[in-house]
């Protein structure tokens, strides 16, 4: 269908699987402007090599906030990157207290998280 | 509704077991509706452009004949493939095994020569990155075949203060998937997980509402 009717820009949004590089493929050849964003992991190579913008994982969630810059919806962004903030503080905290043999620490912050 | 499946994982409870199961029965359903949905949705586009004789209408010819001729072969043999009683295929096992599972398979074969394409595309030293890409991806692709392993042991190893140098390839191979790559992947992971949960409460509170139709709130 790409083929035949030539469009000018594909979109590919969503879920993934095997079918991801059989249309973004199929669209490159054509010439197409290609836009894709997926929160699928084993695909997103797929599409970081054949489509000219990659939306990846979490950016994907983020684009409708991003396009209308709705303040609530930029403001959930905030939240969520301040939320990925304090996971990652966990995780490095985590990491430390396992290299220092402190097992009980450690067990606090699994049953926190 | 979208509360209490979150909550209800917090709460495990024979009430709240009983009341996820029943809801499981509704989600069913309404994803059968959904289903149906597509198939009226489905029907109309190609309902039109054989009206309208539209480009390549014929294909939507195929289509009806298609969805027609499985969903008769279906209903007919009752959703079963193999006769119990004679041992053979049915016309609805027939039709899966010898048409759907080729046509697939051709669909699919043609992935093999797409993600040479794709490497091709990927492995192009231009830049830094893309050469460090490409020296990781040939690693990992002699790392995982045994003809790879063969000619990296025939280089020999020798002993620097009781280590062994250099390190074999299956240990290199494991240490780039399992150590920069998981990393990597780990990321991703944190950040689609925070972005679904993010996305699942705007949609449960109405603050996301685009994918009604229509841009502004």
């Amino acid at each position: 269908m790409m083929m035949r009717e030539k469009p000018a820009a594909n979109f590919f949004m969503g879920s993934y699987m095997a079918e991801a590089l059989l249309l973004s493929e199929c669209g490159a050849s054509t010439g197409a402007i290609q836009i894709a964003g997926s929160d699928s992991i084993s695909q997103l190579p797929f599409f970081i090599t054949t489509c000219d913008y990659t939306l990846i994982g979490e950016e994907f969630y983020a684009a409708s906030a991003y396009l209308s810059r709705e303040p609530i919806l930029v403001g959930t962004l905030k939240a969520q990157d301040l939320a990925k903030g304090f996971l990652l503080a966990l995780i490095v905290i985590g990491a430390i207290l396992s290299l220092l043999h402190l097992p009980a620490w450690l067990d606090v912050i699994k049953d926190f998280s | 509704m979208g509360i209490f499946f979150a909550v209800q994982y917090y709460i495990p409870h024979p009430v709240t077991d009983k009341m996820l199961t029943d809801l499981a029965v509704w989600f069913r359903i309404i994803s059968a509706f959904a289903l149906g949905l597509g198939i009226v949705s489905l029907f109309h586009v190609h309902f039109v452009k054989i009206k309208r004789r539209g480009p390549a209408w014929g294909f939507s010819i195929i289509i009806f004949v298609s969805l027609f001729g499985m969903l008769a072969a279906g209903i007919f043999c009752n959703g079963i493939e193999v006769s119990t009683e004679a041992g053979k295929l049915t016309i609805y096992g027939w039709l899966y095994q010898n048409i759907q599972v080729p046509l697939q398979s051709t669909m699919f074969s043609i992935l093999a020569f797409y993600i040479a394409s794709a490497a091709f595309k990927a492995f192009r030293a231009k830049t830094k990155e893309a050469t460090l890409l490409l020296m990781a991806g040939l690693v990992v692709m002699f790392g995982r075949v045994p003809l790879g392993e063969l000619i990296w042991e025939s280089i020999g190893q020798f002993k620097i203060f009781g280590i062994n140098l250099p390190p074999s390839l299956g240990d290199i191979t494991g240490w780039i998937m399992k150590v920069p790559n998981m990393a990597a992947q780990g990321g991703i992971s944190l950040g689609i997980c925070l972005g679904s949960i993010a996305m699942a409460l705007k949609i449960i509170f109405g603050i996301e509402r685009s994918y009604l139709g229509g841009g502004k709130q």
